[in-house]
């Protein structure tokens, strides 16, 4: 059984917890006290990442980092290869826009932790850079939505680059950002809930798929 | 309202003696030692707190040093002016077969006013926390009682809720009883039947520091009997649930709560939540509102 | 919570989404002269305008539900009616009919060629006159008040009618500077350039004082030829307006 060492409101962590559900790979999690225990900085942890940091995962071979943890659950599970294909186009548009997510959990994720948690940063700077950021996904994906593609890098099917975007993203207005003024990222935000599988955290609500009981006569009333 | 004096000579806006001369949380305890400095705001005034190498905590608003300090339940309490009271008993956080956890703090950027009545609010259960403290279709609250008493504040009794997995003990549904105490104009607490043992409650204390008019941070205490709980376990619970309920405090417009009776709508469900906008305006309480 | 100095703005229309963006099951979250909105269609194809918050307990409804004939708001679940705005279920009181006094705050909405438009007070004037076979731009979010970029326009706008053959760079000589000018408040167009007459008409959107949205679209006199790449088109005119953008943000 993959083990993932976890918290539960770690942005880092809902990335992989949200690809192992859609891959529909059951796992066991390990919860840390980040908060306010800072059991990440433990002894027994630093054993086992000496960076300290979350998420790590335990598949019978140990690996941290988020993205890395994206790749490695993709490649090993996804018999499709839809979520990470190995073509080299595709692996350098995705790894492009794991950079980009790499930018957007210093920056809009720093932000969320620092208004939050009472994490240390340069705030101003952080949401500087993290509007610079969503200016340039809305951008990317309101053409995407022009030439038929749903997602950052691909058509029909979300990718890893998605995932690994989507919860500093969707969170950011945590950390005093307002996507208000990036319809097309708010779009591919419902898309993302709407993928099959998915799962929230506590921040992000769940897509609601059920129709009213009063049915469409009610409409002209 | 009278104006304070610090010891600086420098005068204070105005705030109302009922949050002034009262006790607030401003940290919790272990972080604030862990950190040995901490800065934070409370009613717009700049608070810095020391911890030595002992553990003893040294407090200054604004440079002058806090005569008003004492930890209590895990966390650092001050007041700014004279303390008219006590700070707020909580009889149950003596008993040896409890877990008294905190959850650590959030902060939120709305009033702390806001923060509580969300804390009082049985209707969003099935909403917000879906498939943990409520569950649709099971969306009724059927009527229950409040009162206010002059000691107590708002008392609301009678609370009912179908919910899935109530608690970090239970993993089947049931009906669980509620009981809600507005203890001060920032702090209530939540009395729920344990599943193991009905007849005596758990209870979970919400200490809101108003930071300003517009922002707060929340301060959370479990305080849980033992059976089949581990104090880690009650913390990721209540970090997750204050975790669902943090957008919808940070989207609600205006970010102070309105205290004129027709300002928002309300309905029956909505009992102790207008009983407390009353209690609110009765009392004097402006900061973080807006007054009716 | 609207601006009340710009009286140039009261009863008028302006565009606040492309209609094609206003897609079923979503709720656009977007602001008109300080006034938050969430503007949202139904599954008959119907747009509403609302003021983005509850009546109850004042959350936004941009971050609750469109299922297609009422919006849900996430704190309770109360759901408004489409067009009324009319309270129509309070999960808390199931078998009870919400008080008819219950709604959400209507704004006038009009749909009209590419984009929906609202009015954030009684309509005074109609609607702009906009050439039906106008292509719709990417609006374009500016960080200026609506003066700002309307001092901008005025200096001129660059653009190539034949976009296909353009250097994206700006250097090509297909590039040429059209006057601007005013047709009403917050809305401009350029002279006809090109051998089709080409035109670009501006629509300022205020979200506040100190943010604007420039909604654009193109058109031309005579039929474009077969072939005419759309994308083009609408890439061309981004990569100026952005342009335009980043002179008025005073950005390098």
């Amino acid at each position: 059984m993959i083990k993932l060492y976890d918290y539960e409101l770690s942005g880092d962590c809902y990335k992989v917890r949200l690809l192992l559900g859609m891959l529909r790979q059951p796992y066991e999690r390990i919860e840390l006290d980040l908060y306010p225990g800072c059991e990440h900085k433990a002894p027994w942890f630093l054993a086992i990442n000496p960076l300290g940091e979350l998420p790590v995962l335990d598949d019978a071979f140990v690996l941290r980092d988020a993205h890395a943890i994206l790749v490695y659950l993709a490649r090993k599970y996804d018999a499709t290869s839809s979520w990470c294909p190995v073509d080299a186009e595709a692996m350098g548009n995705i790894t492009e826009w794991l950079g980009v997510a790499q930018k957007l959990a210093a920056t809009a994720g720093a932000a969320r932790l620092h208004d939050t948690l009472f994490y240390e940063a340069d705030i101003d700077r952080c949401r500087d850079g993290a509007r610079r950021l969503l200016r340039l996904l809305d951008e990317h994906l309101w053409f995407a939505e022009q030439e038929g593609r749903d997602w950052l890098c691909s058509r029909g099917h979300p990718t890893i680059a998605d995932v690994a975007c989507f919860p500093d993203v969707m969170l950011c207005e945590e950390g005093g950002i307002s996507r208000l003024p990036y319809p097309a990222v708010r779009r591919w935000c419902d898309r993302m809930k709407r993928t099959p599988h998915f799962c929230t955290m506590p921040g992000i609500f769940p897509a609601r798929t059920d129709a009213s009981p009063l049915g469409m006569k009610s409409l002209g009333q | 309202m009278e104006s304070r004096l610090l010891d600086r000579g420098m005068t204070q806006p105005a705030i109302e003696a009922v949050l002034w001369d009262d006790w607030h949380v401003v940290g919790e305890y272990d972080s604030v030692v862990r950190a040995r400095r901490w800065s934070t705001l409370l009613l717009g005034v700049s608070v810095l707190l020391e911890a030595d190498a002992a553990g003893g905590i040294v407090a200054y608003a604004d440079a002058a040093r806090i005569a008003s300090v004492e930890t209590r339940y895990g966390f650092v309490w001050v007041c700014l002016g004279t303390p008219a009271r006590d700070i707020v008993e909580l009889a149950e956080c003596a008993d040896a077969d409890r877990w008294v956890a905190s959850a650590g703090s959030v902060r939120v950027a709305v009033s702390g006013l806001r923060a509580v009545e969300n804390f009082l609010d049985l209707s969003h259960l099935a909403f917000v926390h879906a498939g943990y403290l409520g569950e649709e279709p099971h969306t009724e609250i059927t009527q229950y009682t409040v009162e206010c008493t002059a000691e107590d504040g708002v008392l609301a009794t009678g609370c009912r809720v179908y919910q899935p997995k109530a608690s970090a003990a239970v993993c089947d549904g049931y009906d669980v009883d509620y009981i809600y105490a507005v203890l001060r104009p920032y702090i209530v607490v939540l009395y729920k039947a344990n599943p193991v043992e009905m007849h005596r409650k758990d209870m979970i204390a919400l200490f809101v520091q108003p930071v300003s008019e517009e922002s707060c941070i929340a301060h959370v205490l479990s305080c849980y009997l033992k059976h089949g709980v581990e104090p880690a376990a009650l913390r990721r619970f209540q970090q997750f649930i204050f975790g669902q309920d943090r957008p919808i405090l940070e989207n609600q417009l205006p970010k102070r709560l309105p205290l004129a009776p027709r300002a928002e709508v309300a309905v029956r469900a909505d009992a102790s939540s207008a009983a407390y906008r009353r209690w609110l305006s009765e009392r004097g309480v402006r900061y973080g509102a807006i007054p009716a | 919570m609207t601006l009340g100095v710009d009286l140039s703005a009261t009863g008028r229309w302006f565009p606040v989404a492309r209609s094609e963006e206003v897609i079923a099951r979503h709720v656009v979250q977007t602001q008109l002269l300080g006034q938050e909105l969430a503007v949202w269609r139904d599954d008959i194809g119907a747009v509403n305008a609302w003021e983005n918050r509850c009546p109850h307990r004042g959350v936004r409804l941009s971050i609750g539900h469109n299922n297609g004939i009422e919006l849900q708001c996430q704190y309770h679940g109360w759901r408004f009616a489409s067009g009324s705005g009319q309270c129509t279920y309070i999960p808390a009181h199931p078998t009870q009919k919400p008080a008819s006094t219950i709604r959400a705050m209507t704004y006038a909405v009009r749909e009209h060629h590419g984009f929906v438009w609202a009015c954030v007070d009684a309509p005074a004037y109609p609607l702009p006159e906009v050439p039906a076979e106008m292509l719709t731009l990417r609006s374009v979010v500016v960080d200026a008040t609506h003066d700002a970029i309307a001092a901008a326009l005025l200096l001129g706008y660059r653009f190539a009618a034949d976009p296909g053959l353009a250097d994206p760079r700006g250097a090509d000589s297909s590039l040429m500077d059209a006057d601007v000018t005013a047709v009403e408040p917050f809305v401009w167009r350029t002279a006809a350039i090109g051998r089709r007459g080409t035109t670009v008409m501006f629509f300022l959107q205020p979200h506040t004082e100190r943010q604007t949205v420039m909604h654009a679209g193109v058109f031309d006199a005579a039929p474009p030829d077969a072939g005419t790449a759309r994308l083009a088109v609408l890439r061309h005119h981004h990569a100026r307006m952005t342009a335009l953008r980043d002179a008025v943000e005073g950005l390098p």
